[in-house]
């Protein structure tokens, strides 16, 4: 008899506790975590999630503070272990699952989306798995998502993006810029150099790459499949280089522009552009027969010049077939195919202030003119 | 007076087959009865003879008793193995009734023959599964998948990269019989089968430029590095990878047949080392996101 009402006690009491156990774990689902220190201006501060949105604002406070209502803990740990009641120079945010025992390693391995205020002066290094990174008002910032998109606002020192699907987004920045994407697409907009040393750099497999009002004297872009967009001013004595594969390079240039463009297309792509564009193509040095007692070398002839002048009247695109025996063509617009042996065109519009470079393999090179 | 005894009586009395009560009446007849005891003597006489002269014949006796004894064993040793029959007998009778009593299905004993046939089948597919995929392995060697150059020059007797150290430096007008790294060389080794020396030979036409063996190199290292390590890549990045490496395999395939179709123009060249860079930095990419371990 004792021993039924032993048993029927424990059956009673055992889905109570599990009830109290779930209610009181739910509860603090809910709560949100958040831990803050004193930070120097230019703290460096990492963190690390497996899966989860990362987000950071910049603050004129010189203190870091970490919050997140879905993680068990988290931790701001100093990696410089000098006076720990000084300001913290580097700031390390360890995060850890509400499943993971106090001893366990954390950082990487947690689950949850967490939230970050640093100071504007602060560096950071961000990482997440499948989350999303969205930065705004900082210094530099090294941010990494394998999956998720990747969005920087307003840094004022540096952004190093990388991203394996996800998009990549920074705008209104300024300093050194790299960024890096297998498919995902790179957009950049009114971004600004800090120095001359500041150069911008992009590159992806297949996704696209947009820049809109990117002021950098030096921009590289590379992209295997994806297309490149270009619109905006050219910098002041710019360095342009775009190479593609397969995708085509569109760039939607102010009138006034002024460069020189060198181009390398295959045998059967196109050149179109908008613009009145003087061409230069270098013929084919030919092979001379080995002579018994060879004549001192005559100095170079210069090359032969095809130069396309702008025509008023022509309306429509018109296709024209550049012929080194060709003197001059007058059209406008323009559009150039190369013939057979013909990969290289040089050309120039304007001045030549700025330099573009483009090689693409299978792609069309489209210069535009944006009117403004 | 008594009537004598008969002969074979006393012939049994001389023999001592009698029993000991008709061997005390016949030893009291012979006391009283002098006709049984003479022929009692003559028999006795007769014995003696008869045992003289069969003396020999008792002495070959022996042999017949040693031979009853090598029969009495032989027949010993049959009883036993005929118990040992019986016994092994015994012995298949009962494993082929506890056979019998194995398919004699209840219900515990069906769900653990259920469980052992999930786990069997689960074998059979993965043993299918490799066997599958070993000879998929070693027909498709990396630099085996480059469409051979449609404008091939005569080239003088190149070295297969099989010969040359993976640390070799490039060579110009190389073949290429196996993918070019010490490592992934003795894999293909072993896993590559006879039926495969066909496509040997037909890669041994693909004639490496100048400065593809290192890209190689680098590719077949980073893809070992990649497959290695292939079983941590989520579902949603590895068809992101494997769709980014169709696109640059076959970039990389039209680059380079341009690039043999105009081996004196260097921008085709150009482009087909920048396809090259395309898939190290694909790769190098992939390689690269395994590492997020822990921030710097």
């Amino acid at each position: 008899m004792k021993f039924k009402v032993v048993i029927i006690s424990f059956l009673l009491v055992l889905p109570a506790s599990v009830a109290y156990a779930d209610g009181h774990g739910g509860k603090s689902g809910t709560q949100k975590i958040e831990r803050s220190i004193a930070a120097l201006p230019t703290v460096a501060v990492s963190i690390c999630v497996d899966s989860g949105d990362v987000t950071v604002r910049g603050w004129d406070k010189n203190e870091v503070l970490a919050r997140s209502s879905e993680v068990g803990r988290i931790e701001l740990k100093r990696p410089d272990a000098g006076n720990q009641s000084a300001a913290a120079n580097k700031v390390l945010v360890w995060l850890a699952d509400k499943s993971e025992e106090p001893n366990e390693k954390g950082g990487c391995h947690a689950f949850g989306d967490v939230e970050l205020i640093v100071p504007r002066g602060a560096s950071l290094y961000l990482q997440t798995g499948d989350g999303t990174i969205d930065v705004r008002g900082v210094a530099s910032v090294f941010a990494r998502s394998e999956t998720g998109d990747i969005s920087i606002q307003k840094a004022s020192r540096s952004v190093e993006a990388l991203s394996f699907s996800g998009e990549i987004s920074v705008e209104n920045s300024t300093g050194r810029m790299a960024m890096k994407s297998v498919s995902g697409v790179v957009s950049a907009a009114n971004l600004r150099p800090n120095d001359q040393n500041d150069c911008f750099e992009a590159s992806t497999i297949s996704g696209d790459i947009q820049l809109d009002g990117v002021d950098h004297q030096q921009i590289t872009l590379k992209t295997a499949n994806g297309k490149i967009d270009l619109s905006g001013p050219l910098a002041h004595q710019g360095r342009y280089t775009f190479n593609t594969t397969s995708g085509d390079v569109t760039l939607s240039l102010p009138a006034n522009s002024s460069f020189r463009l060198n181009a390398r297309v295959a045998r059967d792509r196109e050149v179109t552009s908008d613009f009145p564009l003087t061409l230069t193509i270098e013929d084919p040095v030919p092979v001379l027969p080995r002579l018994p007692n060879p004549a001192p070398p005559a100095p170079p002839a210069p090359a032969p010049r095809t130069i396309v002048k702008a025509n008023p009247e022509a309306k429509d695109q018109v296709v024209v077939v550049i012929d080194p025996q060709e003197k001059t063509i007058k059209v406008k617009p323009v559009t150039v195919k190369t013939l057979y042996s013909l990969r290289r065109i040089s050309a120039v519009h304007g001045s030549g202030d700025a330099l573009i470079t483009i090689a693409s393999f299978t792609g069309t090179i489209h210069l535009i003119d944006s009117g403004n | 007076m008594k009537e004598c005894l008969q002969e074979e009586v006393l012939q049994s009395y001389l023999d001592g087959e009698l029993h000991e009560r008709r061997r005390e009446q016949v030893t009291s007849h012979l006391a009283s009865c002098i006709t049984c005891s003479d022929l009692t003597r003559q028999l006795e006489q007769e014995n003696s003879v008869l045992a003289a002269a069969l003396a020999p014949e008792f002495e070959a006796a022996v042999p017949s008793e040693r031979l009853r004894q090598r029969i009495d064993a032989a027949i010993a040793a049959n009883r036993l193995e005929a118990v040992a029959g019986n016994e092994r007998a015994v012995n298949v009778r009962d494993w082929l009734s506890s056979l019998s009593d194995l398919f004699t299905l209840r219900p515990q004993r069906t769900l653990a023959y259920a469980s052992l046939m999930v786990i069997i089948g689960f074998g059979v597919i993965m043993a299918m599964m490799r066997w599958q995929t070993t000879p998929l392995q070693s027909t498709n060697p990396v630099v085996a998948t480059f469409p051979p150059a449609p404008n091939q020059e005569p080239t003088t007797t190149p070295a297969p990269i099989s010969s040359v150290p993976s640390s070799a430096p490039a060579r110009t007008n190389s073949t290429i019989t196996a993918v070019p790294n010490n490592r992934r060389r003795r894999s293909t080794a072993v896993i590559a089968p006879a039926s495969s020396r066909q496509n040997e030979t037909a890669a041994n036409h693909v004639k490496l430029l100048p400065g593809e063996r290192s890209y190689l190199q680098t590719i077949a290292q980073l893809d070992l590095t990649i497959k290695s390590d292939k079983g941590r890549m989520k579902p949603d990045v590895q068809a992101e990878y494997q769709r980014n490496l169709a696109f640059v395999d076959r970039t990389l395939a039209v680059a380079r047949t341009a690039a043999k179709s105009n081996p004196n123009d260097p921008d085709a060249t150009e482009f087909m080392f920048s396809a090259y860079q395309s898939k190290v930095d694909l790769l190098n990419t992939v390689a690269e996101a395994r590492v997020i371990d822990k921030p710097k």
